[in-house]
């Protein structure tokens, strides 16, 4: 658990000290200034247009956290939801929630990026919703074959037995054991997350390239991938060093056991 | 037997019957429209006639419910209408494209499983080994480098640079074999990851110990004994990646420039060309089920029925 | 154990291996191929129907069709079918055919095919009837006839020019057409191939066969330029043209004929007044956005420069003057604030609404959120998808968008759909008794000479009012191979493959 909080920790000070640090404006174009090498005035350089990369890398942070937020936050939300009533409850449950999930992973996640950017607006936020939409599927998948066999062991038919009102069940018992798992798989995703939103990009969806996120700046430099890889150096050593924090914090993740389980044990 | 095909029979026409209203309504609350995208493509002036005459030909002024039976009607017939934009047959450009999504998709996955098993297996015998940092290497660098880039890479270094393949000229072979490879270079990781825990697993178990204890050496003896579980395991995987296998390759093909079923649907939704982006979703509700009934049901009946685990 | 890491390599020698079994198979028939020309771009047919949507728009654009006038590099029209076209009285107009015209089968193109073609166009394609309403066509001889048009119109020959207007015939269930090229085969979407028409002018010129690939990232069709697998890369952007330039290719600059507007709309607050209007023309550096786009001329007009009717303004740039202007409407900067704000106290802020499928406007965007931050206003770019229903709602501050204005040659078209007091394209709230007077007189004029005149005066009121910025006249890039230098580009993306394509 310290794992988790250090991580996290530093993740929301840095998205704090993004919100206030001042920086210069990453819109400013100057062509006079293109490609300019690390200098004391653009300590990771300019771009193509001549904008200082390290404002649009601190500005960029803001938003990709912003996009990997709202994502794990739908699909961990509604996939642990879905997932654990459907492997408990079985029966017409289980064919809504697989209905639902099945229907989540069929509908192209463009459709749905473009319909919610026209609904909402092209944000880091509503991207990161939608990309969350196309994940549930996976994280209830996941959580209901794990409930399925909780709901078979010794412990859970025990707790059963002590007339324990469902909800609790559900809560104290059942829960606790599938968010670890389900945490597990989210830490090794967000770094995907941010790349899908770059690869939606690639393939058509518009973005606002005076304000990029780190996957939009991807998309943004391919073209010099060859002639000036250091452009595509800065915001992937950004990803990747994203990507590890999740990794790290959340691999194996386990939630404390309760008293009544090790007794049980 | 009969009981439990009912029972999937009934769950596939539930979704084909919900998936086609989602269809149906997703498309339409799509911003922008057919006759907007198709006015705005000819340059032509948006009067009440211009607007009548697109509407007409494509039955959008017809109120809802008719614009969906009749085209779920028609659907089931087997007629699947003609794209709006092009006016082309839909049916025979879906079906001319499909293998083409479907080759990639599963041929990728194939790759994966295949190198994921020795990758996997390799992972599992040291954990601070080689292969095992491989492994979660790869996984890593999937996190931080879209396929988009990679193939961009590819395509420079082999094709530019040393002139070794030729991406764009002459047969789609090569554009499909590199697909397949893009295809399964994300999936290997996770799929690894999944044979070492199976591995992993067997090492624990007791027999094992009895193995070793008369005479095996341990890594062969893991791998003549925990080979099993592990495809098992590798088996589900690959199983649950064919059922999405369409939607997968929506970059590979729109960076190698292969003209599969994606490709097709991305021109479509740039063109709100509603009838085919309809059929689409259809079409890979058809797949899944397809999937699900031949690996789900048959496949794991006649294995249960041959009296393996 | 060494073992089974020997299989891993040998999976990806096999891997590898059959990538390059593929190329030697594929090998033979590269794009060095003495009588072969490919050519990459972003879209391919899916049919030869020419009734059929934007079909004889595509047709054309792959050099299989053909329009009855075609327009010329420098704006004029000229046709290989008509001689003469002579206006008999407002809706009458009699006609006189050149006699060396024939289509792709050998046989000539006389009246009764060319008025049975149009006809047919009239009737089955509704887009065709937007200029002048139904119009009949009547063989009166063998090579003369007549036309009767629903609406009155003093520009028939730039209405034959509209994108509708391909020559065809129906013969043995198959279309025939007139362009320089024919289909020899097609992968609908994907690839077609085609082969010289040989009943066209200089065929023996041209290569035997013409490939024409599908790309869809520009950087995919950068590296098959690169790797020498075609001859004729059409659709690049600005910085990959350069990269290409850079890397020793032949690349073709020309004129889009497209002009990209930065129009604002006036039932915005702040844009509604005029000073605030003429701040943001004169506060945007077009030098800068050139250099963005790697390419592209100060505009001077509402058209492309080498139309004979495009006004001849100049662009200043005085940022200091666009500051005072800005003052002057009231909004303005006081020290310690980042951006300019009213009486109120509100920030003024315009955002800037464009769409990505013209890759070049995103980066035009881009300077201009930066152009306009410069002067103290809030600035946000948004890429929508769905631009036209956008601009129509009238939701937006500032629309960037891409229009070709003359593609027939003609000026009124465009003014009157975008400039008129209530206009179908006037997104702008646009509303001037001059200009809409001016109009009027426009459209009642034949004479060349004096058509142009009018043009331009309608322009230089239009700029002098600002309801749209003009913004840059691009050029669009193409990249060639040796044989293929000569190759000549013109009005946008209306003739990709044209009867310049010969190989040397």
């Amino acid at each position: 658990m310290k794992k988790v909080y250090i991580s996290m920790g530093i993740i929301f000070l840095l998205y704090i000290l993004t919100m206030i640090i001042s920086i210069q404006n990453p819109k400013t174009v100057n062509m006079g200034s293109a490609f300019l090498p690390t200098s004391h005035e653009h300590l990771l350089g300019t771009d193509q247009f001549g904008r200082d990369i390290l404002s649009l890398m601190i500005y960029g942070f803001n938003r990709t956290v912003s996009v990997l937020l709202a994502a794990i936050a739908i699909s961990m939300i509604f996939g642990l939801i879905l997932g654990i009533c459907s492997g408990y409850f079985g029966g017409a449950v289980e064919v809504f929630a697989r209905l639902f999930s099945d229907i989540s992973m069929i509908i192209p996640s463009f459709v749905l990026a473009l319909i919610a950017t026209a609904k909402f607006g092209a944000n880091p936020v509503t991207i990161g919703i939608v990309l969350g939409v196309c994940d549930i599927g996976i994280y209830s998948n996941q959580t209901e074959a794990l409930t399925k066999k909780l709901k078979d062991s010794e412990y859970i038919q025990a707790v059963e037995l002590l007339c324990i009102p469902k909800t609790k069940i559900l809560l104290r018992h059942i829960l606790p054991k599938v968010v670890g798992p389900a945490l597990t798989l989210m830490g090794g995703k967000a770094g995907s997350i941010v790349l899908a939103y770059a690869s939606l990009t690639f393939i058509g969806l518009g973005t606002d390239t005076s304000a990029p996120d780190w996957g939009t700046m991807l998309y943004q430099y391919r073209t010099y991938l060859i002639d000036r890889p250091i452009l595509l150096l800065w915001p992937s050593m950004g990803i990747l060093i994203l990507a590890l924090i999740f990794y790290y914090a959340f691999d194996n993740f386990k939630m404390s056991r309760s008293r009544e389980e090790l007794l049980y044990e | 037997m009969t009981k439990s095909f009912l029972k999937f029979v009934g769950k596939w026409i539930l979704i084909f019957i919900v998936g086609s209203l989602i269809a149906f309504f997703i498309t339409r609350s799509m911003p922008g429209n057919p006759v907007d995208m198709l006015l705005g493509r000819y340059g032509l002036p948006k009067t009440p006639e211009n607007v009548a005459a697109i509407e007409n030909r494509f039955m959008l002024n017809e109120p809802w419910h008719k614009q969906y039976m009749s085209w779920i009607t028609d659907f089931l017939k087997g007629e699947w209408g003609n794209s709006y934009i092009t006016r082309s047959s839909l049916k025979p450009e879906i079906l001319r494209r499909l293998p083409i999504s479907v080759g990639i998709g599963m041929g990728g996955t194939l790759m994966a499983a295949f190198l994921a098993f020795f990758l996997g297996y390799g992972a599992s015998l040291k954990e601070k080994g080689l292969w095992n940092y491989m492994s979660k290497g790869i996984t890593i660098f999937n996190q931080a480098v879209p396929v988009f880039l990679l193939i961009l890479v590819a395509i420079y270094f082999f094709g530019v640079k040393y002139r070794l393949v030729r991406f764009f000229s002459g047969d789609s072979v090569v554009a499909m074999v590199m697909g397949m490879i893009f295809i399964a270079l994300p999936l290997l990781a996770p799929m690894s990851r999944t044979v070492r825990v199976h591995f992993l697993e067997t090492l624990e178990k007791p027999y094992m110990d009895f193995y070793i204890n008369s005479g095996y050496k341990r890594n062969k003896a893991l791998l003549l004994y925990g080979s099993r579980p592990a495809i098992y395991g590798l088996c589900s995987v690959v199983v649950s990646r064919f059922a999405w296998v369409l939607g997968g390759g929506t970059v590979v093909e729109f960076a190698l420039g292969v003209h599969g079923i994606s490709l097709f649907l991305i021109d479509s939704i740039a063109q709100r060309d509603y009838l085919l982006i309809q059929t689409y979703i259809m079409t890979v509700i058809i797949w899944m089920a397809l999937v699900h009934f031949i690996f789900g049901f048959i496949f794991e009946r006649v294995l249960y029925k041959g009296g393996m685990e | 154990m060494k073992k089974k890491f020997l299989v891993v390599a040998m999976v990806l020698a096999m891997v590898i291996a059959l990538a390059a079994c593929g190329d030697s198979k594929s090998g033979g028939d590269s794009g060095k191929d003495k009588d072969k020309v490919t050519v990459g771009q972003t879209w391919v047919i899916n049919d030869d129907n020419p009734l059929d949507g934007g079909n004889p728009w595509s047709i054309t654009a792959h050099g299989i069709g053909e329009y009855v006038y075609t327009i010329q590099p420098d704006g004029t029209l000229e046709s290989r079918y008509v001689k003469e076209l002579k206006q008999v009285d407002d809706l009458n107009w009699e006609g006189v055919m050149k006699e060396d015209a024939k289509f792709s089968d050998g046989t000539d193109v006389k009246a009764e095919d060319l008025c049975k073609c149009l006809n047919t166009i009239i009737e089955k394609n509704e887009m065709s009837t937007a200029s002048a309403g139904k119009i009949e066509y009547t063989p009166t001889g063998e090579y003369t006839f007549t036309a009767k048009t629903e609406r009155p119109t003093k520009v028939l020959p730039s209405i034959l020019a509209e994108w509708t207007n391909v020559v065809f015939k129906e013969a043995d269930g198959k279309y025939v057409f007139t362009g320089p090229f024919v289909i020899k085969n097609l992968k609908p979407g994907a690839e077609l191939v085609l082969e010289p028409n040989k009943n066209y002018p200089d065929s023996e010129k041209r290569p035997k066969e013409v490939v024409i690939k599908a790309f869809k990232d520009v950087n995919a069709l950068k590296l098959a330029m690169q790797s020498d697998e075609l001859d004729l890369a059409f659709g690049l952007t600005g910085e990959v043209a350069k990269q290409l330039k850079d890397d020793g290719k032949n690349v073709i600059d020309f004129p889009a004929g497209y002009q990209y507007y930065t129009f604002l709309n006036m039932g915005n607050e702040a844009l509604a007044k005029d000073e605030v209007r003429e701040a943001l023309d004169e506060g945007i550096n077009r030098k800068e956005i050139i250099k963005a786009l790697n390419g592209g001329k100060e505009p001077t007009g509402l058209f492309a420069g080498y139309n004979s009717f495009n006004a001849k303004e100049k662009v200043e740039f005085d940022s200091e003057d666009a500051a005072k202007h800005l003052d002057e409407a009231g909004y303005t900067l006081k020290s310690g604030d980042k951006y300019r704000k009213n009486a109120n106290g509100e920030e003024l802020k315009l955002d800037i609404t464009t769409y990505s499928s013209k890759a070049d406007l995103p980066i035009i965007a881009q300077v201009l959120v930066s152009e306009f931050e410069k002067l103290g206003i809030k600035s946000e770019v948004k890429v929508v998808d769905n631009i036209d229903e956008v601009a129509d709602s009238g939701n937006y501050d500032v629309l960037l968008y891409a229009q070709h204005p003359s593609p027939t040659g003609d000026a009124g078209y465009f003014l009157n759909q975008f400039f008129r007091t209530g206009g179908p394209k006037n997104r702008m709230k646009y509303s001037s008794a001059e200009v809409d007077s001016l109009l009027d007189k426009l459209g009642t004029v034949s004479d060349k000479g004096e058509r142009d005149k009018l043009a331009v005066e309608i322009q230089e009121k239009v700029i002098d009012d600002h309801p749209v910025i003009m913004t840059v006249d691009p050029e669009w890039h193409a990249a060639v191979s040796d044989r293929l230098k000569d190759y000549k580009l013109w009005n946008g993306d209306y003739f990709i493959v044209n009867p310049t394509l010969m190989v040397k």
